[in-house]
């Protein structure tokens, strides 16, 4: 039996990865700060993938004083930890979140020192036990800084350099750290922009993160596109890029 | 955490839509939806807007199109939330789709009741339009429950039971009656995965309605017309007829090892729009082994549930079959007592235009005592064919027909609708004021609309705003 824990796993990616990895040897633990919706994404993979009933936990990243105790909790229910998804994250528009601050902490709470909040704790079981994968789900939007969402960006930023960190300190310890980087994604978090051909569906995202997974990945852009559009962004003099408007 | 609706720089994100038939099209806020909070989120941010549920696009109209307003896409809302597996009664989210509900549930000995001939839809979009199938039957009838999103956000449970008149409403109610968030349905038991099937060849109309007749309601039945035949041969078809098989009719070995296995095959994506000459890809395959070839007069065999219900469904974006500008299905259902000659006057019609698709499939209902106020099943025949739009001069044509299927007492399908006038529509649905009235009382600001519930004036006083045109197919028969 394997013991997978996915944070923030109401999100709709992470729902697609749920439906992934869930099998009759895999214990999962689902937890998000909304256990009503998790208790029907649970119900569906036992009927579905057959699976164990999942664990269903309530988490909220922002809550660092409980994380420490939501590790333990999780451990008195599964000795050890096989693999962690992070999926969490928040995104409010640029705008907003420059007018009211409270929402960009938010963001860079939740986003950010969350995610190293609750990584740190898993980090130190998995190195304890010499194995363990870790994927985080950072973003696009943490490799160059814009005019238009450096705010959340910011936040992804951190995330980003923070599992590349990781991952130096855990391969010594048999530990692997997958960094994700979607793209635009077809999901609650960018309702409110404007549809186009780059919008990949949460699905696809899931599947990607299976086969970079399988690969051994260290980084991976989903859907792959993203690698070389990232690549002309962030190879844009600053002196130039600060004159443009993205 | 609140969902803001316009994007940030006041440019609203609008999406063009469009049914299975890609006609009519139109543009609206296009989301896709994770469940029912999500849902009520952007119910209560929806400024002033109306709303419609959307599924997987699969109603061949306007019935999941919203122009200038919301469309919720249910799609990703695909859970299945329990199952009785004494009783057979499954619990799923609206968006789960049948092709879903099959790949779990044939497995552990179960199919759906009802099924329409594609496996693509979603469960809430089936039971919105109540559908129906090879089986005589309409999918309401296995309905245990439905739970609706209403207008003033609140989610009640409406059945048979409780609030009858809403569920009725709810059944054949094209999502105008609340968002439909999930279903409780019967699924039917099965020993095995395959069909007992027999094709039967018949010779013209007469020959064919004789052989529905000769069937009995277990069978499930359905005929392909070859509408190239006309005058005497005129309704020459196929029978095909099936049931389920008993483990003991399987023969072959991989059957009897695994008999409620689930068919994955391979599928072909066309690719590309064809030109507008009307064909689709099943018509070309059949018409050719049937005719050209050497259809005996009767064959048996075993054939799995997918090439029994779903032959169509091999054949991915089939409907760019029928050129850029989309097509139309005309679908009429002419009751019991005047089922042949209708089915006949009207298909003469057709014929007469020169216009009519390869192909026609024809279909039974049984007996049923339909309550579903807009729901579409009355006992009698029905029988569908495929239009390409082209330059719309067939839609001139299909008024005329309209006419002879009124006179029959007949009635055309909201599933597969895009052109009637709503006149034509209250003449063929007499309990549309009831609808109304219901209607009324749960969504009094009409929150939930659709292009097809303004284009047939569905919502109650819409209508009588409007300034009423003659209806133009009288002026047109003189
Ligand atoms: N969508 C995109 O285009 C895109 C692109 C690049 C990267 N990403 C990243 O991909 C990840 C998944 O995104 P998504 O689009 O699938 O998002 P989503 O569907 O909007 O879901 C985000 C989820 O994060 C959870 N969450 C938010 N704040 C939390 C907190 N403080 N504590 C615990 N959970 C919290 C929420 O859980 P509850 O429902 O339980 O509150 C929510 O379900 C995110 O990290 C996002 O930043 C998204």
């Amino acid at each position: 039996m394997k013991n997978v824990l996915i944070l923030g796993a109401n999100s709709a990616m992470a729902r697609a990865m749920a439906r992934e990895i869930a099998g009759p040897e895999v214990q999962l633990i689902l937890a998000s700060r909304n256990v009503q919706e998790l208790e029907k994404t649970a119900q569906d993979l036992t009927l579905r993938k057959k699976s164990p009933r999942p664990i269903v936990l309530a988490f909220d990243a922002c809550k660092l004083e409980q994380h420490e105790r939501f590790v333990a909790q999780v451990l008195a229910k599964v000795k050890t930890l096989d693999e962690v998804y992070l999926f969490f994250g928040q995104l409010h528009p640029q705008e907003q979140a420059q007018k009211d601050f409270q929402l960009a902490q938010e963001m860079l709470v939740a986003n950010y020192v969350g995610a190293a909040s609750i990584l740190e704790r898993v980090a130190l079981h998995m190195e304890e036990k010499g194995r363990g994968l870790i994927v985080g789900v950072s973003s696009v939007a943490g490799d160059r800084g814009r005019q238009s969402n450096y705010l959340y960006g910011s936040s992804k930023a951190g995330l980003t350099t923070y599992l590349q960190g990781l991952r130096n300190r855990l391969a010594h310890k048999g530990v692997h750290v997958l960094t994700v980087k979607p793209g635009f994604v077809d999901t609650p978090m960018t309702h409110h922009m404007k549809k186009g051909l780059l919008f990949a569906r949460p699905e696809t995202i899931a599947a990607g993160i299976v086969k970079a997974k399988r690969r051994k990945k260290d980084t991976v852009y989903l859907p792959g596109f993203w690698k070389w559009i990232m690549l002309v962004v962030t190879s844009i003099p600053e002196w130039i890029f600060k004159k443009m408007r993205m | 955490m609140t969902t803001s609706i316009l994007n940030s720089n006041g440019r609203p994100p609008m999406t063009a839509l469009s049914g299975w038939g890609r006609y009519p099209i139109s543009r609206a806020y296009h989301y896709q939806v994770q469940g029912p909070s999500e849902a009520l989120r952007l119910l209560a941010g929806r400024q002033g807007m109306s709303v419609i549920a959307r599924g997987a696009g699969r109603a061949y109209g306007d019935a999941a199109q919203n122009k200038d307003n919301l469309c919720l896409e249910l799609t990703p809302a695909n859970r299945f939330l329990g199952f009785d597996e004494k009783r057979g009664i499954l619990h799923a989210e609206a968006g789960v789709t049948l092709e879903q509900i099959i790949e779990t549930f044939v497995p552990r000995g179960w199919f759906l009741p009802v099924t329409p001939g594609t496996k693509y839809p979603t469960l809430g979009g089936s039971v919105a339009c109540d559908v129906h199938g090879k089986s005589h039957c309409q999918l309401a009838h296995f309905v245990e429950r439905v739970h609706l999103l209403l207008a003033d956000g609140s989610v009640v449970a409406c059945s048979p039971r409780e609030r009858p008149d809403l569920f009725w409403a709810t059944m054949g109610g094209m999502g105008l009656t609340g968002l439909i968030v999930s279903v409780e349905l019967r699924l039917r038991p099965i020993e095995s995965s395959y069909v007992n099937y027999e094709g039967v060849k018949a010779r013209d109309l007469e020959h064919i309605f004789r052989l529905f007749e000769e069937s009995g309601e277990q069978d499930m039945t359905v005929a392909w017309i070859d509408c190239l035949a006309r005058g005497r041969n005129l309704g020459r078809s196929i029978m095909m007829r099936g049931r389920f098989a008993r483990k003991k009719d399987l023969r072959l070995r991989a059957q009897r090892q695994n008999p409620l296995a689930v068919m994955r095959k391979p599928r072909i994506t066309i690719p590309f729009d064809f030109p507008e000459i009307t064909l689709n890809p099943l018509s070309m395959g059949l018409f050719n082994f049937a005719y050209y070839g050497k259809h005996p007069r009767q064959v048996k065999t075993i054939m799995d549930y997918d090439a029994f219900f779903y032959p169509l469904d091999a054949f991915l974006h089939w409907n760019r079959g029928y050129g850029r500008r989309g097509m139309v299905q005309y679908q009429y259902l002419i009751p019991s007592k005047h089922s042949f000659e209708g089915i006949k006057k009207v298909l003469e019609a057709i014929s007469a235009t020169g216009k009519a698709s390869f192909l026609a499939v024809l279909k039974k209902f049984g007996n049923l005592q339909n309550k579903g106020m807009l729901s579409f099943p009355m006992p009698g025949y029905f029988i569908a064919l495929d239009f390409p739009v082209g330059n719309g001069g067939i839609l001139k044509h299909m008024e005329k027909w309209d006419e002879l299927v009124l006179q029959y007492g007949g009635r055309l399908y909201l599933g597969k609708d895009s052109r009637m006038r709503p006149d034509t529509f209250a003449a063929m649905y007499p309990r549309l004021k009831e609808w109304q009235a219901i209607k009324a009382k749960v969504d009094p600001e009409n929150v939930f609309s659709s292009d097809l519930a303004r284009r047939l004036h569905l919502l109650p006083g819409a209508a009588a705003g409007r300034k009423r045109s003659k209806p133009r197919v009288k002026l047109r028969s003189k």
